[in-house]
């Protein structure tokens, strides 16, 4: 999987470039737009990571030069400017998705292999986990073949957690993810423990290992023992 | 009141006043004169009569050659000279009438008698009167032309003025061209359209780098925010990390959490201010309520809150949709937060208003200071304290009336719209 990512702030690019590498992508990392336009011209991507506002000018210049080049690959905007105008005008343009500064790496992650599936597959993929095998398109879970249902924040949060494996998450990160800014913070995190409490006995239920492992003070790690 | 009602008041007021006081002083110095010629004509007669009985050495045979009301009286002694007012009776009028009398002693042929004279006065009043109601035509002319001649120019004059208010009053903040007057040749309206100008084109300037301030503020503190979030996460995941370590990395992602909604809440109460969502759609408010209670169904089953909901269908306002889930999420979100464990939340919507009603514990504060920004009660160390202050923000840009007050464990928030 090849990414191309266009932020100007070298700190910020660097992180992203880092944590998406170790995420197993190819990622080649640009700071201004002749430069992304370069590259486009020349390079295939899998989906592409914009910045809005650059020194040159806007990043939505970049959505407009891929949808004259045709080219098949996600974009996804990544900015600090999160008026409403921007974020339509950019989902007009043909960007994927919109993802307002700050956020956490996790959620991009997420929203990247989001795009690339529906892409790729056109969603008809399945994402397999030793036992466990989640199949997006139709929000199926199975456990050894044997379908488990789980409520819709059950089947978000497992989705999220296995979309990043591995990875410590905070809880603000899975209850952000979950909830949005629907609910106030303190709350959420109650509602976080019952819903992990749920889906772990749900999964040990119908004979899959407990992969959520609890950090403390922190969140929680999906991984195998 | 308008303005040239105003100055037709006035003028109404001061020509009136004028008009009252001068009759009455003209009907007073009117009289005097008339008394005075009376008076003076009595005397001229008085020395008429004297200085014949003195040359002619008898009482006038003719009286009317020297006046036309003289009649002698003999008397035992002389008597005084007397100038009054008396009633007599007129036969021909047939009633008691004024009449001015002098009385004055003469002496013929040694013989004493007293002279009287009369002088009617009683047309003096009718002469007054006459001449009086004469004077207040003349006036009452002179007024009403002034007036309608006065009110017509004024309405001319203030023309231009009223253009000028009218093409102020589609001045909008937001648009990007300068204000147009109607040309006038009149100074000062020309001076006021040049400080219109002046003043709409700085404040329409001030916005809009107001605006980009607080695109850019958000820019500039949102990307340092990004990069240590976004280093504190990578950070965790080191497996090398001691408990306590992980602590402590964790308060970090906490406040800074905590600093980057308070970032985004304020740039959220500047642009509301600002007016900058200028997307106002017919939005049917029920069925948007509706919705959001669905999505809060967990949180309100979590904390075993009976619900009491009385929606009216199909009440539409105008509103921007992304500032009503705002004010929506803020207002539900609080009746909900600040409830008590298997509490009460009542809401009721109807044609023009919503009421959101929770039990809860007594505020720390006054009701007044409840939409103040940072207001937060003592056990709530979490919250930022600006829900309120949007919700109030997001009313004031619409011209909601909101209201809010505690009573029997119960507050109770109510929005009136227009």
């Amino acid at each position: 999987m090849k990414l191309l990512l266009l932020e100007d702030e070298i700190s910020l690019g660097e992180v992203i470039r880092q944590y998406l590498v170790g995420e197993g992508y190819v990622c080649e990392w640009v700071k201004d737009i002749p430069e992304a336009l370069d590259k486009i011209a020349v390079y295939e991507y899998d989906c592409v990571l914009l910045d809005l506002m650059l020194p040159s000018g806007s990043g939505l210049e970049v959505v407009k030069a891929l949808k004259i080049q045709n080219v098949e690959c996600g974009i996804i905007i990544l900015s600090a400017k999160d008026s409403l105008e921007d974020k339509l005008l950019g989902l007009d343009l043909g960007a994927d998705d919109y993802l307002p500064k700050p956020f956490h790496l996790s959620e991009l992650n997420s929203r990247i292999k989001s795009i690339l599936r529906r892409r790729r597959f056109n969603g008809e993929n399945e994402i397999v986990f030793n036992e466990l095998t989640i199949i997006p398109a139709a929000q199926e879970v199975k456990v050894l073949g044997n379908p488990i249902v789980l409520t819709r924040k059950e089947y978000n949060l497992l989705l999220y957690l296995l979309t990043n494996k591995n990875r410590v998450l905070t809880k603000s990160n899975i209850a952000e993810h979950l909830y949005g800014d629907e609910i106030d913070q303190a709350d959420t995190f109650n509602f976080l423990y019952s819903h992990v409490k749920n889906l772990r006995k749900k999964m040990v239920d119908t004979g899959s290992v407990d992969y959520i492992q609890s950090v403390y003070g922190i969140g929680y790690k999906f991984a195998e023992k | 009141m308008k303005l040239i009602t105003k100055a037709s008041r006035i003028f109404l007021i001061t020509c009136s006043i004028a008009l009252v006081i001068g009759t009455f002083l003209g009907v007073i110095i009117f009289k005097r004169i008339m008394s005075d010629e009376a008076t003076e004509h009595l005397l001229n007669q008085r020395l008429k009569v004297e200085n014949y009985v003195l040359q002619n050495k008898q009482l006038p045979t003719n009286q009317f050659t020297l006046s036309d009301s003289l009649w002698f009286t003999s008397e035992s002694s002389i008597k005084g000279y007397e100038l009054k007012d008396t009633l007599f009776y007129n036969y021909i009028e047939a009633e008691p009438l004024m009449y001015r009398k002098i009385s004055f002693g003469v002496v013929s042929n040694g013989n004493k008698y007293t002279a009287s004279i009369l002088k009617p006065m009683y047309e003096t009043e009718d002469l007054t009167e006459a001449i009086v109601l004469t004077l207040f035509g003349i006036v009452l002319l002179i007024v009403s032309a002034l007036f309608v001649t006065n009110y017509l120019i004024s309405k001319r004059l203030w023309q231009p003025f009223h253009q000028t208010l009218e093409s102020l009053s589609g001045f909008k903040i937001t648009q990007r061209d300068s204000l147009v007057f109607a040309q006038t040749d009149v100074s000062e309206f020309n001076q006021l359209q040049e400080q219109l100008s002046d003043l709409t084109n700085k404040v329409r300037s001030d916005y809009q780098s107001l605006k980009s301030f607080t695109e850019n503020a958000s820019h500039e503190l949102q990307t340092p925010l990004s990069v240590i979030g976004s280093n504190l996460e990578m950070l965790i995941q080191d497996e090398n990390l001691t408990e306590n370590q992980l602590k402590q990395i964790s308060q970090l992602i906490d406040s800074l959490g905590k600093v980057s909604k308070l970032n985004q809440t304020l740039l959220l109460l500047t642009k509301i201010e600002n007016r900058q969502f200028a997307t106002t759609e017919k939005t049917d408010l029920s069925e948007v309520l509706e919705n959001k209670l669905a999505l809060l169904h967990t949180w309100v089953n979590h904390k075993s809150i009976d619900v009491k909901t009385v929606i009216l269908p199909d009440v539409c306002i105008h509103i921007s949709p992304y500032l009503l889930e705002i004010l929506l999420n803020n207002i539900l979100g609080n009746a909900i937060k600040y409830n008590t464990h298997n509490g009460k939340l009542n809401i009721h919507l109807s044609d023009d208003k919503l009421v959101i009603e929770n039990l809860g514990a007594k505020p720390d504060y006054s009701t007044e200071e409840m939409f103040g920004r940072f207001r937060k009660g003592r056990s709530n160390g979490d919250s930022l304290g600006l829900g309120l202050a949007i919700v109030k923000q997001i009313c004031e840009t619409y011209q909601f009336e909101i209201s809010y007050n505690y009573t029997n464990d119960f507050h109770s928030l109510t929005i009136q719209f227009k």
